[in-house]
This record gives structure tokens, C-alpha cells and sequence, in this order.
């Protein structure tokens, strides 16, 4: 293992300022372990590896000669192959778009791009974001870095894997229903979805447009606050941008959670769909953590879960059909099967079931508005289960349904999966913190205080080694 | 590509699933389009207290106090 392995951004940050590190070095380090462990867990889609290396080299370049531009310049990033990239294929992990290449980048890349962060490469999806880990297509799924057996999360399934093996500190997933979260919560790291309407989501490719959202899925709650800050921002380009400017994520971002009020939503878990125990452990002690660093805690109820999984549900079919209709009709021997069934669930919803969604979708952001008038964030779990095997199809279907992520795409509030310990069988645990619209700083204060006193995000997985070598982008 | 078993295709799917152009996917994977008129007819148990006539429809936005 190289001393470049587990860097965090803001360690790597702070040596790059100060010239203690090369980012040349430290891209070359990523490269190696890259090709060294990838092949194997399937994170990569593609590693650009020429364009990491011009932009380490133009990044070393320019802090040598004084200009440092901020805590991104120098540091290593990979995004889901669902984010544009000038010249290269967003391939979507889908053989409908194997010749597509793109021509410019995606908001958010050039956002990364502008603070010289250094591109390694595309990661690995759920097919269009919305299928399931699947070997129906022309790059293998991503593997769960601590059992390759199990599903790692999905739909950004190569950036909870990436990011938990050390190959990326800094990844970008896309979130529709949970997935930046449900990798984060499978894979052990830190995944947030922030407030609809904070990151810019032109150069992406929608799944459900009023419920997608950018997120940074990274191994450290602070690591995640920096790379967030580093892609939010308006976008008069996406219609669904907010002009507002969110909080500073850093400057509180380790005053502790003494005083701050928590909201507990445990009927999600306890009464509207029975949970796994080895989950609700997990949650039940960093309640208990929480409530020690001095957080006042009490129960929060919303509406059964039900309602919200059918509100969001109607509301992604119906979007997701609307984008894939005419190759659904024309080409749909292109699809994997998993996705092919995933997505024309949305060819039979009836017009009269999308307005009453987004109709009850309206009095569901009151009702989360109105409970976090009396607290400063939610929490509840994430996944009701443990992940389960890969090449389990039903298994995987089921994963979908017992989950309370979806709430949180209605409601559009910032919300964090963090790990809160690992099952018996040595598979991370994890549960959410959600908060107010654009709030995203008390989000992130309340997950750095439960994790620097938790300890899990300091736990790696055990990693095998490769035999073949990575693609890499011609 | 065979995706699917090939079951007996109710009428109701079949006519639906030609008006929505969907002939091809029938043919491919019969099952799966079954599937999915299935849901789509149960896809919504929204509260009996939520209707249409007594809602307003309105503009989703994550904060609407705001300037989003």
C-alpha cells in the first residue's frame, strides 16, 4: 500500500499547498493502484489516463509558480459515466450509446476542471442509471469492495467502489432514488445528495428530471463538504438551478452537535416496513453516540412510507419513460433485460396518476418543511436490508423496494448516508441525516461529529490484486 | 436476445402496448411488458383523503420561500 492510497482531499490538499506532495506523483500512485486492484472490482468504465496525467502536470506547473486556486487544485477525481466529458463516450454503461462521444463537459467537470482537479477516468452505472448490476452489457458491473459476491449499491455503483478502495478520494454520482446513497450506504463511505436545484445537472443525462440531483460520494464527511462546495453553485443553464448560494459546509463544520435538535423517523423503519436488526443496531447506536455528544433527539412522524415510495415512484417511471420512449419502441433488443423491465413500467402510467404525484408531492414537501421547523435534521436508515448477492435478480429488485431514500428526492432536502458500524458478516451499516432545502452546512456538521467519534470511515476493506489490465481511453 | 419466458399474452397488454408503440418489446420480452401494464395499473395507492378536485397543482420546488 502506497502512502497515496487513502489520502483524504483536504490531507492531500493541504500537502499539495505546501509543496509536500506532487500531484503528479499522487495521480501516478492512483494510475498504478488503478491498474493494479480495478479489474477486480470493475470501478472503472474507462481511466483517462493521458488527460490525468496533463492535468497533474499543468497542476504542479501552476502551484509551483504561486497560483494555488483552492483545496480541489491537484486532487484526483472519477465521475459516473453518466457526466459528459469533451471527446469522450458517455456511455451511460449502455451499448445504445457506445458511439456517442461528447462535445463539452458537463457543468460540474468544468467546475472541477476550472479548480485543477485531475480526471482518472469514468465509473461504472446501473444501465442509464436505472437498471441493476447486470452481464448483459458491454463492461461488467461493479463489485462490492468488501465481498465481491454482493451488490455494491447502485445506480453510481463505480463511485462507492472507487471511493472505498482508495482508487478515487473524490467521485461524482447522480441521485434519482438514491443513487449516490445506496452505494454509499453498501460500500462504507460517504455519500450526499444535496438540495434540488444546488449542483448543475446540464452535461448529465437525466433519468427523472424534477427528481435527479449531482452528488459527491467521497470516504470522509469533510471530504465530501469540500467537493461539494467545489460543484455548487447556480447554473442558468439548468432550469431547475437555484440562484441562491448555500451555506459555507467548512466553516462549522467541526463545531460538534451540542445543542442542535434531531429529528428520529423511525416509523420508516420500525412500524411501515420491518428492517434488518444488524441495520437498526447500527442506527439505534449512533442515535445513542449522537445524543452523548450533547444533540437533543426526539421522535419525528411523516407520512408512511408508502406514500412517499408511490409518489416518487409514479413520478420516476412516468419522467424516465418520457426520456427512453422512442428507443424502448424502436430498439429495445439494446437494452439489458433488468433495464428493459425497469423502464417500461413507465409506458402504462396514466397521465392522471403523474398529476395526482405531483400533487401529493406538494403537500409531502410541507409536511418535511414542517417537521424541520421544530429540529435541525432528520435521520433515518437507508437500506432496510444488508446488500445482497450480485447475480440475485429478484434479491436486487427487492433491495429497491426497502430502502427510505426516495422521501428525500420528493422532498428535495439535502440528505447524507454515513456508515454506522459493519454487520457480523463484515458489511458496512449505514444511515441518513437529511435536512432543511440548501442547509446542507448543519447536514454535514452533524455527520462529521457522529463519524470523527464513530470511526468507521477509518476501516478499509481488504483488497485483491489484478491480472489484466484496466481499459484505458484512447 | 431472450429475455423472457414466453407466457400468453392477454388482449388488454397487446392492444396497449401497440398504441404505445411497444410492439417490438412485446415480441422481445412479452413477460416484461405484462409486467409493467400490471404496474402501472396499481402503481399509484395514493390516501383517500388526496384528491385532484381539492388540490391545488402547483410548481415543484425544494424552497419555495426561497429564490430557487
Amino acid at each position: 500500500m502506497s502512502t497515496y492510497d487513502y489520502l483524504t482531499i483536504a490531507e492531500a490538499a493541504r500537502l499539495i499547498r505546501l509543496r509536500e506532495i506532487s500531484p503528479v506523483d499522487y495521480t501516478e500512485a492512483l494510475l498504478a493502484r488503478i491498474a493494479a486492484i480495478d479489474p477486480v472490482y470493475n470501478a472503472f468504465i474507462v481511466v483517462t489516463a493521458d488527460i490525468a496525467r496533463a492535468d497533474a502536470k499543468a497542476a504542479e506547473a501552476e502551484i509551483a509558480r504561486g497560483n494555488y486556486r483552492g483545496p480541489m487544485h491537484g486532487i484526483p477525481y472519477a465521475v459516473k459515466d453518466i457526466f459528459d466529458v469533451t471527446g469522450l463516450p458517455t456511455t451511460c454503461h449502455s451499448k445504445l450509446r457506445m458511439n456517442h462521444r461528447a462535445t463539452s463537459d458537463a457543468s460540474v467537470v468544468r467546475r472541477l476542471s476550472d479548480s485543477g482537479a485531475v480526471l482518472l477516468g469514468k465509473l461504472a452505472l446501473h444501465e442509464f442509471a436505472n437498471g441493476g448490476p447486470t452481464l448483459d452489457l458491454p463492461w461488467p458491473p461493479a463489485r462490492n469492495p468488501w465481498n465481491r459476491d454482493l451488490h455494491p449499491g447502485g445506480s453510481s455503483s463505480g463511485c462507492g467502489t472507487a471511493a472505498a478502495l482508495g482508487l478515487a478520494p473524490a467521485t461524482l454520482g447522480t441521485d434519482t432514488g438514491g443513487s449516490v446513497r445506496n452505494p454509499a450506504t453498501c460500500c462504507g463511505v460517504i455519500g450526499m445528495k444535496p438540495t434540488y436545484g444546488a449542483v448543475s445537472r446540464v452535461g448529465v443525462f437525466p433519468l427523472a428530471f424534477s427528481l435527479d440531483h449531482v452528488g459527491p460520494i467521497t470516504r470522509t464527511v469533510e471530504d465530501n463538504a469540500i467537493l461539494f462546495q467545489a460543484i455548487a453553485g447556480h447554473d442558468p443553464a439548468d432550469p431547475a438551478s437555484a440562484r441562491r448560494t448555500h451555506a459555507d459546509c467548512l466553516e462549522n463544520l467541526k463545531a460538534g452537535v451540542k445543542g442542535l435538535r434531531i429529528g428520529v423517523i423511525a416509523h420508516f423503519y420500525e412500524e411501515d416496513m420491518a428492517a434488518d436488526a444488524e441495520q437498526v443496531a447500527g442506527i439505534t447506536g449512533a442515535i445513542a453516540e449522537l445524543r452523548r455528544l450533547g444533540a437533543e433527539v426526539k421522535p419525528v412522524r411523516l407520512s408512511p412510507l408508502s406514500q412517499w415510495m408511490d409518489c416518487g415512484r409514479v413520478i420516476h417511471y412516468a419522467e424516465a419513460y418520457a426520456i427512453h420512449e422512442r428507443d424502448l419502441q424502436e430498439r429495445p433488443q439494446d437494452f439489458a433485460p433488468i433495464t428493459l423491465r425497469r423502464l417500461l413500467g413507465g409506458a402504462f402510467v396514466p397521465a392522471s396518476e403523474y398529476v395526482r404525484a405531483q400533487q401529493l408531492r406538494t403537500l409531502l414537501c410541507e409536511e418535511y418543511r414542517a417537521a424541520l421547523r421544530d429540529v435541525d435534521v432528520l435521520i433515518t436508515l437507508s437500506s432496510f436490508d444488508l446488500p445482497c448477492r450480485i447475480d440475485d435478480d429478484a434479491a436486487v429488485a427487492r433491495t429497491y423496494e426497502r430502502q427510505c431514500r426516495m422521501p428525500f428526492n420528493v422532498a428535495g432536502g439535502p440528505c447524507v448516508s454515513v456508515p454506522t458500524g459493519f454487520s457480523k458478516s463484515g458489511i458496512p451499516l449505514a444511515m441518513q441525516i437529511a435536512g432543511r432545502a440548501f442547509d446542507e452546512a448543519t447536514v454535514y456538521r452533524v455527520a462529521w461529529a457522529y463519524c470523527d467519534a464513530a470511526g468507521w470511515t477509518e476501516r478499509h476493506p481488504r483488497v485483491a490484486q489484478a491480472a489484466r489490465e484496466p481499459a484505458v481511453a484512447q | 436476445m431472450s429475455n423472457d419466458a414466453k407466457p400468453e399474452i392477454p388482449e388488454n397488454v397487446r392492444v396497449l402496448a401497440e398504441i404505445r408503440g411497444l410492439a417490438r418489446a412485446l415480441a422481445l420480452a412479452p413477460a416484461s411488458v405484462i409486467g409493467a401494464v400490471e404496474r402501472g395499473r396499481r402503481i399509484g395507492a395514493f390516501p383517500d383523503k388526496h384528491t385532484p378536485v381539492t388540490e391545488l397543482a402547483s410548481r415543484f420546488s425544494a424552497d419555495p420561500e426561497g429564490d430557487a
